[in-house]
């Protein structure tokens, strides 16, 4: 290393490449996350009863808080033709705790083994935050989705909750230092306005009720993050444009479909699957590839 | 004659310009942690050696070290900290500055 200017910055960022590089290991995530994305059609292919709409069991089992009724599974069920969306929301449950609980092992053993310590912080508060504005916010300002004018589907539907979402936003910034009582409920009332129009805008997300691919995918853009990684930032970003085609389009028009419902899940969960799946493959040869070289030179 | 003062040369510290203390506070920046044999193999010097740049840093008050123990084997592990990332960014700054202003002296336009 020299202590000339130009070729001490090149030697920082040569080092800074390599803490990186050496740093990476989100090709087991990736994995982590992809294989059960694509084997979930065996899971629903189990609970599948007859093709009978709007019957109590269809419904994801509730809570009742006193006037409220509070769904937590009900992104990651209510708009599967299921006899047991208990089953099928637990399943996306466990995928979600169990991936981003064996990614932190794995970064953590990774640490031990390579030297490299990454801040996993970043990583699990995507993650957490994700799973708890799907299982706990939106369940909760589901309540009042319904009977707000900027509710229910289609354009109308995103239009009128983006457009609420950016008026509470603004509200609540315009009050927010402000200490007058009326200031404070204007500040509240944004809060309300911002929740309730983001919850309103997560339902329409995940229309299929694959509500946790994109708790998946918030956590892969955390990951992205964590790793300073445009590799990974770019399977994390293609994974959640699959994940809401996946939600909002009927990929089966595309693929082959049979009446089989396992069939039909599988025709929509194939595409975030393969990216994840196939963005881990390419990251773990890349990987190896890296190493094998470093051992020849 | 320019005023030396505002050289940017002035806003070198040290302490952080030495370039392996540089190539220690570079790797942490990167990371929450990092392992002592790690760096050494980094940054190709005797454990002595390392040893002692990264209690100068500490000194410094820049780093926090961390002993414990992986197993059996002892483990070390450096950690930057927000005067040290300061201190690394001042002093980033500053590189660039240098160069900037060597690029500007030797174009000959």
């Amino acid at each position: 290393m020299s202590t000339e200017p130009a070729a001490l910055l090149a030697d920082m960022g040569t080092l800074r490449r390599r803490t990186r590089r050496d740093a990476h290991g989100y090709w087991l995530p990736l994995l982590l996350f992809g294989v059960p994305i694509l084997a979930a059609a065996l899971v629903y292919g189990c609970t599948v009863g007859p093709l009978v709409l709007d019957t109590p069991t269809l419904v994801p089992p509730a809570l009742h808080l006193g006037s409220l009724v509070v769904q937590p599974l009900m992104l990651f069920s209510s708009f599967s033709i299921t006899d047991s969306p208990l089953a099928i929301g637990l399943y996306w449950l466990g995928v979600i705790v169990v991936g981003t609980l064996a990614t932190l092992g794995w970064y953590r053993w990774r640490a031990h083994r390579i030297g490299v310590q990454l801040r996993t912080g970043t990583y699990l508060l995507y993650a957490l935050g994700a799973l708890v504005v799907c299982v706990v916010l939106v369940p909760l300002t589901a309540n009042w989705t319904l009977f707000v004018p900027f509710g229910g589907f289609g354009a109308p539907g995103v239009w009128g909750s983006s457009a609420a979402f950016l008026v509470g936003v603004g509200i609540a910034l315009l009050f927010r230092r402000t200490r007058h009582v009326w200031a404070r409920l204007g500040f509240a009332l944004g809060v309300v306005i911002t929740m309730v129009a983001f919850g309103n805008l997560v339902i329409l997300s995940s229309t299929h009720g694959f509500g946790a691919l994109l708790v998946i995918a918030a956590a892969l853009l955390g990951l992205a993050w964590m790793e300073r990684s445009p590799r990974c930032g770019t399977v994390a970003v293609l994974f959640t444009g699959a994940s809401l085609l996946a939600n909002l389009y009927d990929m089966e028009n595309l693929l082959p479909y049979t009446n089989n419902l396992a069939w039909v899940t599988f025709d929509n969960l194939l595409l975030p699957g393969l990216v994840l799946v196939v963005g881990g493959i390419v990251a773990l040869v890349a990987d190896r590839r890296a190493a094998s070289r470093e051992i020849r030179q | 004659v320019s005023d030396l003062s505002e050289h940017p040369t002035t806003d070198l510290d040290d302490v952080v310009h030495q370039r392996h203390r540089l190539g220690i506070l570079t790797i942490a920046a990167e990371t929450k942690r990092v392992e002592f044999g790690y760096l050494r193999e980094a940054l190709s010097l005797t454990a002595g050696n390392l040893s002692r740049h990264i209690t100068v840093l500490e000194g410094a008050g820049l780093v926090d070290v961390q002993k414990g123990y992986d197993g059996k084997r002892p483990k070390t592990w450096v950690r930057i900290n927000d005067k040290g990332r300061a201190a690394l960014a001042k002093e980033m700054a500053a590189l660039r500055t240098l160069v900037s202003r060597q690029d500007s002296q030797t174009d000959p336009d």
